[in-house]
């Protein structure tokens, strides 16, 4: 009875990769394992230094867990790369670009799932190696549970004959080889690549027949083993070409280099090896922990660097031939040089970098781009595309580039021949575009957002000096909210702005303000203070007052001709000079009524009720303004009525594209009036007033893509509430989407040419607005420089684009809604359901680059570690911490003098607890803890009662410490009551006006590992003992409870009194806590093996369940339900469903939806939120409804099934429990993203009397934040 | 931010019977259960069930060491309830405990154990700072000063009585502070004359 959803989505890169993949320089990048992006570089967008910046093409959520992502080249499709995507449980999917509806297209799945071994010890997690044959494009690879290669043989294309073979066969049939069928050495295979240089197929394979570890180095060393093999999978057989053994046991990856240089990298943790094609090897070491661990000689010595090497990504510069950037974890940048002595490489040398003013920590792929960029993917913060040049120009700066790009050229001015001098100048990066990342995401905390009273969470991201706290809010809040009027009737308003034009004096400008019920229309001005002012109540402008007509209802008002204001009517359209006088009256045909009205330059389109569009002009006649009948005359694209009318200046191009502007162009530039006209039979008009531009496209069914209507329509009418052709995103980029919106659904059509015709394609968008036909579409001015459109109603949102996203719908945070929007003078105004009119402005320091307004704030360099709120005094406190080099200690604190000073030091952590002032984000006060090594486990704000006989609870924040002193030495920790106090601030800071308190501090045996409040005492579990704390007068911890746990207990969370208790290794504990006498009573614990990182309560009336998140990336339902029989009376919590969520969810809050449901929130480590939403039986039945009938019956994106991606068979007990499996929210909304004709034959099935309740339905999961805006 | 949440959900009347969980910790004590053994209502009963054991108001110290012989007899409380241990007797005497962190018994700080001051707590103790007993300074409720204060005991502030408090109560000035005074007053009145 739950859903589960992605509430934004994931930001940390797990892969990149750079290919042609739609035809132009594109990079494919996958988020989270899970979202497959592609970008293309956008190299037009007038920059400063003309970098290239990523801009969107496309984006897919796929139903597996991405393993690896590489590009091949196969016959059908030769111009273009096609993707080899591989999966987890070794699975390949091969994608390629579908132009004519803009989509990919799965050419071929491979599922190797019969090769698994059962379970294999050494690869739980299944992960995979894919690798494909870039030189030659002949094979790909799939490497899975270390020895098992699955080959794909790609046909290859001939010399002389270029058409496709008769079968239409792209692949010969592939075939899994066990590794020692190469050879019988190979065993144990770390990792694998396809050679370059060579003539026929070879690949490096980096092995270890005798698996150890560093901690047997005095037994096992150097057990690693390198085989380049020469392979022939049509005769099925091998050859080794050479073999290197003795290589160091920490050696990670092999990364096969381009020619002309060729050869292999091999990166272990304390050394970089190149190999060249004959297995000769010269290395460079970069710690002196090297020649402790290995005997392998290694020619060159970089030890004073100090470098790990653990988790490093290298990039080869194919411009320049002999560099590759080397990126370590924590983000140092270096240059490797590959020093030549004549062909052969003779020795490598690392050469630092200085970034230009970027951080960059846990890069997780890198992908060399087009113009010498490169494109540094994190999973720790922002991912960002850097370009590289020669730095400290002596004599000028100059460029030099292989392949003589032009381009580049203009540049920097150089030329091509000076390749030699640039290697003695420094390489630097600067950088070009920069990706919004959030993982990991490890704590979160709810706070009070100050600007709207709404509830802000605050998370954790990132890693090191890239830590930064990240504020999310669940809808775009009003900031700086101004009210200007307080009841204005009606439900719809314009502003006008006009110009006086009097002789003999300066214009002027001013604005009105009409707005109507369904009776009247009322008319107010804008003072020059900025406030509504009802015009009848200002006694100079009785007059105008007068000649208003104001006793009928106004469908539309405008501006025109600068200096005249428009009002359309049910029956006349009426047209007013600047100063409200007697107004020209244009009556509408007898027997019908305006239902829409649109302004374009001097027309006016009137929908008149009996379908038909007319088109008057407005004119000046002695500076009075005039109506009639235009010359301009749309010629209707359909027999039946129109039922919605737009009209905007739009750049869209109907035919073929201009040669120099790409799909998209640069608008706002030479853009032409355009009429668009929808028809009660779905056809879709779009006329280019004035000119020969016409398309009649066919929505009838608003299906995935549409394009020239061509034959039937689909027959049920079409119900349309309003339509626009709106500009959307921001300066780079700027495209005419067509937005259409119906009683249930709003839908979004991007446009794109295709064979030089204009076509539009479906948006996905991620959330539904709320069922409600009284919306409109409204144009709104920029919002932090993006073109927006509002979608107006009791939940309003607001339509964005940036580069980086797709269009997607924000809630705008007005708890009264807006059931108008409109501005003035560049203020975004808008009328509230209950008639007030209100100004506001964004936060510019959000950015819209998620589903959620985000903002981020980086604090102290440090890592974030917890994040908690403390309510009284509205400060955020901070749990931090910060590497050191580990000093080896006794039981008694006593420093043990090293044995071996010289080699690098292990790291420690060293913790901090601080806070942090919401109004200026910037840290105010600071505790380090005192004994070295000490670090917060976790830290919690809690409420607690000062003694048993006071009502009134003192807030304080509780941090739980462990000193790290390794694991020779029993652990040791501390409880600290920290109490927040107001203090007078510092000059000039009055920020500092909160500073922390010591009152508490408690050294014990063991860590506190969880803290929490239950009824007004702290629970705090201290190694594997659970204490409830009392604090009494004296401001001293007194235990009254206790309780002896498992293992770790990793988290702890109260609702009332009563708990829920995970544990690290074996899963959760129901627990109750009772007062006089004081006992803690174990109701009921699960009894599997779960590994633990968060849970919680998910609340639905009277049903309470646990959420409970895994290490193994799964969700757990479980219930307490002490009357089932299964339950042994109430001794073990049932486990009502399991589910692979494919993320691990760090940190978890419990946050109502009302009164009575309360969801789950959860943060993961791929940098997204997520939700679990408990919902109600007969929702929950018709949803489950839905869902089996789209996994069955709808095509997937990549073939990937989402009821296989739910099931893990490695893992018992995923996939869901035939009763209660948890719905899967991205599933769901696929039915908003439906064709029509797919939504009714999928709600037929639940009957005729449930048909329109799947709508009502499906706002269970996207409109769930009334509570917190 | 914590968020109001019911408080009442499927198994909760299961969990009020099986372990009286949930049930407000002040209710009465059953008598039928303390005096005959075990109550006729059994699980139902609204009163509180307790052992005799946890009547005790000490913890017993052989117990938590886990060597109480006694079992439900032991006429110590058998629960982990530090503030309910019995008082450190070492540092009753000598002020101090050479255990001191560690000690699992009550330090109780001899000032605390002065009695308060019955007469302050109404209003008024005409000792003033000399009394033996504790005035605990609190300010008084402002509306029950007015009248009436709704919620009269678990109020934060002070509801003085101001009862028996007569005439012969009031602090009179020292009399040897104004034989003083009008000794001064008498010189200057000399010196002007």
């Amino acid at each position: 009875m739950h859903i589960f959803k992605n509430l934004t989505e994931p930001t940390a890169v797990t892969h990149s990769l750079s290919c042609n993949f739609t035809g132009e320089r594109n990079l494919v990048l996958v988020k989270g394992s899970q979202l497959l992006q592609i970008f293309r570089y956008k190299d037009d967008i007038p920059t400063k230094d003309e970098a290239p910046r990523l801009e969107l093409i496309t984006e897919y959520y796929l139903d597996g867990t991405v393993t690896g992502v590489t590009r091949i080249k196969t016959i059908d499709n030769y111009d273009l790369d096609s993707l080899y995507i591989s999966v987890k449980h070794a699975k390949a999917v091969i994608v390629a670009w579908n132009a004519s509806s803009f989509t990919i297209d799965t050419k071929s799945l491979h599922y190797y799932e019969k090769g698994l071994v059962e379970s294999n010890f050494f690869e739980p997690e299944c992960s995979s190696v894919a690798v494909s044959d870039e030189a030659n494009s002949f094979y790909t690879c799939l490497l899975f549970q270390n020895d098992r290669m699955a080959f794909l043989p790609i046909i290859e294309k001939g010399l002389d004959d270029d058409e496709m073979p008769e079968s239409g066969q792209v692949f010969d049939p592939s075939f899994i080889v066990k590794a020692s069928r190469l050879d019988k050495r190979i065993e144990n295979v770390m990792d694998i690549c396809f050679l370059h240089e060579y003539r026929e197929t070879t690949m490096g394979i980096l092995f270890q027949p005798k698996r150890a570890w560093v901690g047997m180095k005095n037994i096992l060393k150097d057990t690693v083993s390198y085989a380049i093999v020469s392979v022939d999978v049509h005769q099925k057989n091998s050859t080794v070409i050479g073999t290197l053994n003795g290589l160091p046991v920490d050696a990670q990856k092999v990364i096969p280099l381009p020619a002309p240089l060729g050869g292999s990298l091999i990166i272990c943790a304390n050394t970089i090896l190149y190999i060249d094609s004959s297995a000769s090897y010269t290395g460079v070491m970069v710690n002196n922990t090297h020649r402790q661990n290995s005997d392998l000689i290694v020619s060159r010595d970089q030890s004073t660097l100090d470098l790990r090497l653990e988790g490093a990504e290298v990039c080869f510069i194919q411009e320049l031939g002999n560099t590759a950037l080397l990126v370590t974890e924590d983000g140092q940048f270096f240059s490797l040089l590959f020093n030549k002595d004549g062909r052969r490489v003779a020795s490598l040398e690392l050469r630092p970098i200085e970034p230009d003013n970027f951080i960059l920590s846990q890069p997780s792929s890198v992908a060399a781009g087009p113009d010498g960029t490169i494109f540094l993917g994190s999973r720790a913060g922002d991912s960002l595309l850097v370009k590289w040049y020669h730095g400290e120009p002596e004599s000028q700066p100059e460029e030099t580039l292989d392949d003589g790009n032009e381009s580049d050229d203009d540049l920097y001015g150089g030329d091509t021949a000076q390749t030699e001098d640039t290697t003695n100048r420094p390489l630097k990066l600067r950088l070009a575009d920069r990706m919004l990342g959030m993982g990991p995401m490890q704590s979160l905390a709810l706070g009070k957002n100050r600007g709207s009273q709404g509830v802000e969470f605050v998370t954790t991201t990132g890693v090191g000096a890239n830590s930064a706290l990240a504020i999310l809010t669940s809808a775009l809040m009003p900031y700086k909210r101004k009210s200007l009027y307080k009841d204005m009737p009606g439900g719809q308003f314009w502003s006008v702005p006009v110009r006086f034009e009097e002789e003999g004096e300066v214009a002027k400008s001013r604005t009105y303000v009409v707005s109507s019920d369904s009776e009247n229309s009322y008319l107010y001005y804008v003072d020059a203070a900025g406030v509504i002012e009802d015009v009848s109540l200002s006694t100079k402008k009785k007059k105008t007052k007068k000649h208003f007509v104001s006793n009928v209802t106004t469908i539309f008002s405008s501006s025109m001709l600068d200096s005249a204001l428009l009002q359309v009517c049910l029956e006349t359209v009426n047209i007013y000079d600047a100063k409200i006088g007697q107004p020209h009256k244009y009556s509408l045909p007898q027997g019908t009524t305006a239902v829409e009205a649109r302004v374009l330059g001097n027309y006016v389109l009137v929908l008149l009720s009996d379908g038909q569009v007319k088109i008057l002009e407005a004119v000046s006649i002695n500076k009075r303004p005039f109506l009639k009948a235009a010359q301009v005359s749309i010629e209707p694209a359909s027999e039946s009525k129109a039922i919605g009318i737009y009209a905007t200046d739009s750049s869209l191009t109907f035919g073929a594209p201009s040669k120099k502007r790409t799909r998209q162009g640069s608008p706002a530039q030479d853009s032409r009036p355009v009429v668009v006209v929808c028809y009660a039979d779905g056809s879709l008009l779009l006329q280019g007033l004035n000119s020969d531009d016409r398309l009649i496209l066919d929505a009838s069914d608003l299906s995935g893509f549409i394009k020239e209507k061509d034959g039937q329509l689909y027959d049920a009418p079409l119900e349309l509430v309003d339509i626009a052709l709106s500009p959307l995103g921001d300066d780079h980029i700027l495209r005419d989407y067509l937005v259409l919106l119906t009683p249930q659904q709003l839908v979004v059509y991007e446009p794109y040419h295709y064979n030089d015709k204009l076509r539009f394609r479906k948006i996905f968008l991620e959330r539904t607005p709320t069922i409600n036909s009284d919306r409109r579409l409204t144009q709104v001015p920029l919002i932090n420089g993006k073109h927006t459109l509002g979608v107006t109603g009791e939940t309003a949102y607001i339509l964005v684009k940036t580069l980086h996203t797709s269009p997607r719908l924000i809630e705008f945070g007005e708890t009264k809604g807006a059931v108008a929007f409109t501005s003035w003078d560049g203020k975004f105004a808008y009328l509230t359901q209950a008639g007030e009119v209100a100004e506001c402005r964004f936060d510019p320091s959000f950015s819209l680059e998620t589903n959620w307004p985000v903002k981020h704030v980086q604090l102290c360099g440090e890592t974030i570690s917890k994040v908690t709120y403390h309510e009284t005094m509205d400060v955020y406190v901070i749990a931090t911490h910060k590497t050191v080099p580990h000093v080896v200690r006794d039981e008694d604190d006593e420093v043990i003098e090293s044995l071996t000073p010289d080699i690098m030091p292990a790291t420690t952590y060293q913790g901090a607890i601080r806070i942090v002032n919401p109004y200026s984000w910037t840290v105010i006060d600071s505790y380090e803890f005192e004994m070295p090594a000490e670090a917060a486990l976790c830290c919690e704000s809690v409420k607690l009662s000062i003694s048993d006989r006071k009502s009134q609870k003192r807030e304080v924040v509780a941090v739980g410490t462990s000193i790290l002193r390794g694991e020779d030495l029993a652990a040791r920790g501390a409880l600290y009551l920290f109490d927040v106090i107001e203090i007078v601030p510092e000059k000039e800071r009055p920020e500092t006006n909160r500073r922390l308190k010591k009152l508490v501090q408690d050294r014990v045996r063991g860590a506190f590992t969880a803290v929490c409040e239950v009824s007004g005492r702290l629970l705090a579990v201290q190694g594997q003992k659970l204490l409830v704390q009392a604090l009494q007068d004296d401001l001293t911890l007194v235990p009254v409870a206790f309780l002896d746990m498992q293992t770790y207990v990793a988290v702890a969370k109260s609702l009332n009194s009563m708990l829920l208790l995970g544990d690290a290794t074996r899963s959760v504990q129901f627990v109750g806590f009772s007062m006089d006498p004081y006992q803690m009573i174990p109701f009921a614990r699960d009894l599997q093996r779960v590994l633990v990182t968060t849970c919680d309560f998910a609340i639905e009336g009277e049903n309470l369940t646990f959420v409970v998140a895994d290490l193994q990336k799964r969700l757990h339902i479980l219930e307490y339900d002490p009357d089932d029989p299964q339950s042994y009376s109430g001794a073990r919590l049932l486990r009502r469903s399991v589910f692979y969520s494919g993320k691990v969810i760090d940190s978890s809050a419990m946050v109502p939806i009302n009164e009575d449901r309360f969801m789950v929130i959860g943060v993961c480590s791929d940098g997204s939120v997520t939700d679990v939403v408990p919902c109600p039986e007969d929702a929950y039945r018709r949803l489950y409804a839905i869902q089996t009938q789209i996994t069955d019956k709808e095509a997937h994106v990549c073939g990937l099934h989402p009821r296989a991606y739910r099931y893990d068979p490695i893992l018992p007990g995923t996939g869901n429990s035939p009763h209660r499996p948890i719905l899967d929210g991205h599933t769901l909304i696929r039915f908003a993203n439906l064709p029509r004709n797919k939504q009714n034959v999928y709600a037929n099935r639940l009957g005729q009397r449930y048909q329109q309740l799947i709508w009502k339905d499906l706002e269970l999961i996207s409109d769930l934040f009334k509570k917190c805006i | 931010m914590k968020f109001e949440t019911p408080s009442r959900f499927k198994f909760t009347p299961y969990l009020e019977r099986e372990y009286q969980f949930g049930l407000d910790p002040n209710r009465p004590l059953c008598r039928g259960f303390l005096q005959f053994d075990g109550c006729p209502r059994g699980n139902s009963c609204p009163d509180k069930h307790l052992a005799p054991t946890f009547l005790n108001k000490i913890v017993c110290k052989h117990w938590l060491r886990g060597l109480c012989k006694k079992g439900l007899n032991c006429e110590f409380l058998h629960e982990y309830n530090l503030q309910k241990m019995p008082e450190c007797q070492f540092y009753v005497k000598n002020g101090f405990c050479t255990q001191s962190p560690d000690c699992q018994y009550l330090h109780i700080d001899p000032a605390s154990k002065i009695p308060v001051c019955f007469n302050y707590e109404k209003g008024f103790c005409k000792m003033g700072p000399e009394c033996s007993r504790k005035h605990i300074r609190r300010m008084p409720c402002e509306l029950y000063m007015t009248g009436f204060c709704p919620k009269g005991r678990v109020c934060e502030f002070a509801h003085p009585k101001f009862v028996g408090i007569y005439d012969y109560m009031i602090i009179k000035p020292n009399p040897k502070d104004k034989a003083k005074d009008e000794t001064k007053q008498e010189t200057k009145e000399e010196a002007l004359q």
